[in-house]
């Protein structure tokens, strides 16, 4: 959608305007409205509106209504499930702390000793195993994030061009030609957007790992029936099929520091959000993750 | 002789607190470490800090509100905050409130060196 220079978007509820100087295609406002209705047994529905306009006057407005139909009754269960969450992310915390002060002696030390010392290998051992304690710490704390079930509507293609925005420079030194494909910009999905963040940095990241200096990398998004489909596309060393039934299984890796966390997470990530992540792959040519997420009817 | 660049480093974590420190010192900075704001207040009044590394999550007061403070008595104080959590609003928040940088821990001790050498030429 375009509708020219200096849109305004208003808030439905309050009549707040928002004047947006960029002109993107489509504005979400962040957040949403929770509607309580006390009197059907507390239910809560999260709406989220936005309301195009253009000089000429209105040209659309699009409501999300979500319920999330859950009562007092059964809150116990969800709320004690985030408690452990939470136990879990401070001590993933108070686990990061020693590990940094650990590292950074190695690396004093290591600064004080001569390239034909002994030690300075043994040191330097160190801190590459202190590195891939602070790598299981990190997919750990993502882990423990997973049981947070907050969501938010989010804007795929925006969000995937916040991911790659954090690659550029990695993409840049590897000389790797990269492109968005998004036929249809108005994607939208009622998702936790760290987490479904987390998936395609996982993806990305094992993308970016996979091909060679030159090589490329799509990231296509599409709706499809109902579905929402997003794929990216390497054209890297591929996955041999010795390896290819492994690669979700939790401490499965083929590099050389990986956790083989990452895909594990990925995939209960999606599956928490009702999707299926699957691949396929050529030895030699590249592979192509999909993730693929059934759309509700607040997400057409 | 020119003063050497004086770095003030507030970190709850003892060791954590003395890796920087001491790895700092190496390079030639003169060196204060605080355990809380307060102490760091004092600390500053005192040795007149260029640069300060501040932890974000600090006890009494939160790592934001002490860089604020610093530099309501120091306009040119550098502050560069650290913090285990890299989320965007904290990140955000701190370079609103002056940061000259954010690092996510853990870092390489030669980032930080790198972050304070154009910290305190800029």
């Amino acid at each position: 959608m375009s509708f020219g220079d200096s849109n305004v978007y208003e808030d439905f509820f309050t009549s707040r305007s928002y004047k947006v100087s960029e002109d993107p295609d489509v504005f979400v406002k962040e957040g949403a409205h929770t509607v309580v209705l006390e009197n059907k047994g507390c239910h809560t529905f999260n709406v989220n509106t936005i309301v195009v306009k253009n000089k000429k006057g209105v040209s659309g407005v699009i409501v999300y209504c979500e319920g999330e139909g859950k009562s007092e009754d059964n809150k116990g269960a969800s709320e004690s499930l985030s408690v452990i969450g939470e136990l879990a992310a401070s001590a993933v915390h108070e686990i990061k702390n020693p590990l940094f002060s650990i590292r950074g002696f190695l690396q004093i030390l290591n600064n004080t000793l001569s390239e034909s010392d002994k030690r300075k290998e043994y040191v330097k051992i160190m801190i590459s195993e202190v590195d891939r304690l602070e790598s299981l710490v990190k997919d750990f704390l993502m882990l423990a994030k997973t049981q947070n079930d907050s969501k938010e509507l989010v804007w795929v293609c925006e969000l995937v061009r916040e991911v790659v925005e954090l690659y550029k420079n990695s993409f840049e030194k590897k000389k790797i030609q990269f492109r968005l494909q998004a036929k249809d910009e108005s994607v939208f999905l009622w998702a936790n957007k760290d987490q479904l963040e987390q998936v395609f940095i996982n993806l990305l990241q094992n993308a970016l790992e996979a091909v060679e200096e030159g090589g490329s990398i799509d990231v296509i998004v599409s709706k499809k029936e109902e579905k929402v489909m997003i794929q990216v596309k390497d054209s890297g060393r591929g996955i041999s099929p010795e390896v290819r039934d492994k690669i979700f299984t939790p401490f499965f890796t083929t590099k050389k520091n990986g956790t083989g966390l990452g895909l594990f997470i990925s995939k209960r990530i999606v599956e928490n959000h009702e999707g299926k992540i699957y691949f396929s792959s050529d030895e030699g040519k590249g592979t192509i993750f999909s993730v693929e997420f059934p759309m509700r009817e607040t997400d057409r | 002789m020119e003063r050497k660049n004086r770095i003030l480093v507030v970190d709850d974590q003892i060791w954590v607190r003395r890796m920087l420190q001491e790895a700092l010192q190496v390079q030639g900075y003169e060196v204060f470490g605080a355990s809380s704001g307060f102490e760091a207040l004092q600390l500053a009044a005192e040795k007149k800090p260029d640069l300060a590394v501040i932890d974000m999550a600090i006890p009494g007061m939160d790592g934001l509100t002490l860089l604020s403070k610093l530099r309501e008595i120091n306009l040119n104080l550098r502050g560069i905050m650290i913090s285990g959590d890299g989320e965007k609003k904290a990140v955000k928040r701190a370079l609103e409130v002056g940061a000259f940088a954010y690092l996510v821990k853990p870092f390489d001790i030669s980032s930080l060196e790198n972050l304070i050498r154009r910290a305190l030429t800029s």
